[in-house]
């Protein structure tokens, strides 16, 4: 890496370092407002970006011009950056160890919301404004607000970037530039987060608790500011169908909002969303019914429970509005499958995705097809569209590194001493950055029970997860370091 | 601004590649791979389909368009193109490129409203041709308003020892690389063996300064050798028969010399060939030419002919250049470099691109100098100050007499103001001029 890569990292770092500390002011003020003891935490934050503002100012007259190799290194290094400086956050206005604080911080900006507090009611209102905030900036990706926001990176720079934060099988642009689609994302985000926080407001929740549930829903985060998530608003019906409908929104995909919001509808059409929508109520109808036969509850309270938490599971918010891991064996095996689902590409939400599911089982079928007439031609199609076999090959990849991350991270916490429900559930609920998981790590319970080594090497899974592999992995292939 | 490029070919992928760090840019192609691989790596929006079809523009109608460009390989869906967007979308400006050169006396541009058409053969041959009044010049521009030219020479005579003296109201010193470098003298520069001067001029005085520093090129051309027989080949052919020189094509595909000779009605002597030196230089007499052209599309093969006739003492050898990465290649082994077909596609619009109504846009020595020009058309009642640059020049053009501006002056209508500047840091200079 030579000095002109490094400028250019260092110049990149230090803008979205500028931009996380200025939304970071923002906990400043919340924490002025209820006259908490902030002083160390605003402290460090002033130092931070002074320290960014000199370094971009050093760095200001350098020409940008990113390369693949270093947008890739750039977004990594932010991921890690972001789980040190949010950790210090958390560090400095809770009770808490540097790991710790570092899990929680890397759980935030991942949307995975896995907690290792245990009385999340005794926090501070910053730490717990902080932690939301996390989610805000993390769900949208704060880089891709970095490609909008910075049009001093070359094309070729902000596209290797933007593909490396977002989620998906392939970049969607709505614009000729992917910073004017960039921003349009950030705006429909801003806008969701808005009306949610309004009619959670309206339906009884306090200011407070209303703005860090609308960040935690809309990122499809899943830190709450109550010991029992949304468990706490369990007879508020409201409550609990306006969070749905906001955790399922936020798993669409957000272009197709974003066209929605010029008139075109098509959208929402698509087969992905249509098959994410499919899945979804099954799903939710079949979980209404285990729940009215085994659990025995009223119709209604099951209906409102049951897509609670399929919207909350499918969409890897993780939100609980009950213990859904006493309801009976085949809940448990109900919750799985949107575990393994996840919501749409583009959308906050982590998992495997809707769209892959798609590709994969088309493909399936088309071999099929060739098996029985081995003179056609057949390919697969989605939406009108041929898919590329090189998105077939790397959707592949994907499913497989994916299904194999979870299943060596489950290895290893079984290694641990760990029953096989939690080291599973919570391999499956860290990788897909969706939160709790079954057994020690349920709804009810958080991850504190990890050891520090293991809580930092379970937040780089998350990041894992974040990123969908390649970003990250790629970084250990001998091809990213050779110089040839 | 927003611009829709027709056409995902070399041209049209390099256009979308430098235009799109400033503009917006919509590409159309009907090779979804090109587009797929374009898409991964420019940011622009591709669009799949051919441009004939106005289904394709439905998703373009929420914005109106400053620039169409259409460069596909089909002149009929070029000019399909214009008459769609003329139709369905709001374009302010439509530049095409034609290959067949019979479009070019035909009042097809005027009645699709096109605003410019480059027909890339024949600007490539005109300004090969151009070399015949300059035979000592590396390359000659012509300029809109004025008489004046641009030429390159390389120095190899020293009688005058700087800048400074070879300077006049006639002529001036835009610009000189040596060893390599580029840069826009002043005038306490002295000149140095081997200089690529840029001179620019009236006609006759730049003629006999030319003369005067160049001893090595022919004094006259008149013995004229193409390599390649293709559509380029003719083109240059026949601008070089016009003046009555004697012209040899050799060409190894047999088709192409057969259509060749009935283009050209039997004026030149077309040889079929495979290129071997030996064989061409001395049993065809070419050793004896004063200029050989090789017209391939493969910059390669042009650089191979070009050193070849070097070893032979051929006084001017012309590479087309039609990749602009082989430019500084070409260049810096001292062949003479005319821009191909497609480069001169390229460079055209870029420059058409870039001028508006108030300022024209030009290049020199690969791009790396820019040239502005502004006709005043306004009466000032008081002086104009220039704009103070280290490494430009600012002269005014009045009447036929080149005036240095470097204190406030008058202006007065019909005035032309040209800046030769380096092209890094132009944007500053253009703006002034801009705003004057």
């Amino acid at each position: 890496m030579d000095a002109n890569a490094l400028k250019n990292i260092l110049k990149f770092l230090s803008i979205i370092a500028i931009v996380l500390s200025l939304f970071l002011g923002f906990a400043s003020l919340i924490g002025v407002i209820y006259h908490e003891s902030i002083t160390s935490y605003l402290l460090f934050n002033l130092l931070f970006l002074v320290f960014n503002l000199l370094l971009y100012f050093l760095l200001r007259n350098h020409p940008s011009k990113m390369s693949i190799k270093e947008g890739i290194f750039s977004v990594n290094l932010s991921w890690i950056l972001f789980g040190v400086v949010g950790g210090m956050g958390l560090y400095l206005t809770s009770n808490i160890t540097f790991a710790q604080a570092f899990f929680e911080a890397i759980s935030g900006f991942t949307t995975t919301g896995a907690t290792i507090y245990s009385d999340i009611e005794s926090l501070t209102h910053t730490t717990l404004i902080l932690r939301s905030l996390y989610h805000w900036l993390g769900g949208m990706g704060i880089i891709v607000l970095g490609v909008g926001l910075l049009t001093f990176i070359n094309p070729t720079g902000s596209l290797t970037l933007f593909k490396a934060e977002s989620t998906g099988v392939s970049v969607e642009k709505l614009t000729p530039k992917i910073k004017d689609t960039a921003m349009g994302l950030w705006k429909i985000y801003m806008f969701l987060t808005f009306l949610d926080f309004i009619l959670l407001y309206l339906g009884g929740m306090s200011a407070f608790d209303a703005i860090n549930h609308a960040f935690s829903t809309i990122s499809t985060g899943g830190f709450s500011t109550k010991n029992n998530s949304m468990g706490y608003w369990e007879q508020n019906y409201y409550i609990l169908w306006i969070t749905t409908i906001f955790m399922f929104l936020s798993g669409v995909n957000f272009i197709a909002h974003l066209r929605a919001l010029s008139g075109d509808f098509k959208g929402y059409r698509s087969e992905e969303v249509t098959w994410y929508l499919v899945i979804f109520l099954l799903l939710s109808f079949g979980l209404s019914a285990v729940h009215i036969f085994i659990g025995k509850d009223t119709l209604w309270h099951s209906l409102t429970h049951s897509f609670f938490t399929i919207s909350s599971i499918i969409t890897t918010t993780g939100f609980a509005s009950t213990d859904y891991g006493e309801w009976s064996r085949v809940a448990i095996a109900f919750i799985f499958i949107p575990m393994f689902i996840g919501a749409n590409a583009g959308s906050t939400a982590g998992g495997v995705k809707v769209i892959r599911y798609v590709v994969l089982f088309k493909s399936l079928s088309t071999q099929f097809k060739q098996i029985l007439h081995p003179n056609a031609l057949v390919g697969v199609y989605i939406d009108g569209q041929k898919i590329l076999t090189k998105v077939l090959v790397s959707v592949s990849g994907f499913f497989f590194i994916y299904m194999f991350t979870t299943l060596v991270l489950s290895f290893y916490l079984f290694a641990k001493g760990y029953d096989y429900l939690t080291s599973l559930s919570a391999s499956i609920a860290i990788v897909g950055n969706i939160g709790p998981g079954f057994g020690d790590v349920g709804p009810a319970d958080n991850f504190s029970i990890f050891s520090d080594f293991d809580k930092v090497l379970l937040s780089f899974f998350m990041i894992i997860g974040r990123l969908e592999f390649y970003t990250f992995i790629v970084l250990f292939s001998r091809e990213f370091w050779k110089r040839f | 601004m927003e611009i829709i490029i027709a056409g995902a070919g070399s041209v049209g992928f390099n256009l979308a590649k430098t235009l799109s760090v400033k503009h917006n840019i919509v590409l159309i192609d009907k090779n979804k791979e090109t587009l797929n691989r374009i898409a991964e790596s420019l940011d622009v929006m591709t669009i799949y389909g051919h441009v004939e079809n106005p289904e394709l523009y439905q998703n373009l109608l929420d914005q109106r368009y400053d620039i169409l460009i259409a460069v596909t390989d089909s002149d009929e869906a070029n000019l399909f193109a214009t008459l769609m967007a003329d139709d369905i979308l709001e374009v302010e400006k439509k530049i095409i490129r034609l290959h067949n050169t019979y479009f070019s006396n035909s009042s097809i541009s005027k009645k699709l409203g096109i605003d410019e058409i480059i027909f890339p053969y024949i600007t490539t041959a005109q300004s090969i041709k151009l070399l015949l009044d300059f035979p000592k010049a590396n390359n000659v521009k012509e300029f809109r308003f004025i008489p004046h030219k641009l030429i390159s020479i390389y120095v190899n005579q020293s009688t005058v020892s700087s800048v400074g003296d070879i300077t006049s109201e006639q002529q001036v010193v835009v610009g000189i690389e040596r060893e390599k470098n580029f840069f826009i003298p002043n005038d306490n520069e002295l000149l140095e063996e081997g200089d690529l001067l840029y001179l620019f001029g009236t006609d006759e005085n730049i003629y006999s300064l030319s003369q005067e520093l160049n001893q090595n090129s022919p004094q006259k051309i008149s013995k004229i050798a193409i390599f390649g027989a293709d559509k380029l080949g003719i083109e240059i052919a026949k601008v070089f028969l016009e003046t009555k020189a004697d012209v040899k094509i050799i060409e190894k595909d047999t088709t192409l010399c057969k259509k060749a000779i009935e283009i050209l009605k039997n004026q030149a002597t077309v040889i079929h060939s495979r290129y071997i030196a030996d064989t061409i230089y001395n049993e065809e007499n070419i050793k004896n030419a004063d200029l050989i052209i090789s017209t391939s599309r493969s910059d390669e093969e042009n650089i191979i002919r070009c050193l070849e006739a070097k070893e032979y003492n051929i006084p001017k050898t012309i590479a087309i250049n039609n990749d602009t990465n082989f430019y500084d290649l070409m260049h810096k082994l001292g062949i003479i470099t005319i821009r191909g077909p497609k480069t001169m596609t390229y460079y055209k619009m870029l420059e058409s691109i870039s001028s508006n109504d108030i300022i024209r846009e030009r290049h020199y020595y690969g791009a790396r100098g820019s040239i502005f020009m502004r006709k005043i058309t306004f009466v000032s009642q008081k002086e104009t100050a220039p704009i103070e640059e280290q490494e430009s020049r600012l002269f005014l053009v009045r009447e036929r007499s080149i005036v240095p501006f470097y204190k406030p002056m008058l202006l007065e209508i019909g005035d032309i103001i040209i800046l030769f500047t380096p092209t890094n840091g132009a944007e500053k200079v253009k703006n002034w001029m801009q705003m004057l």
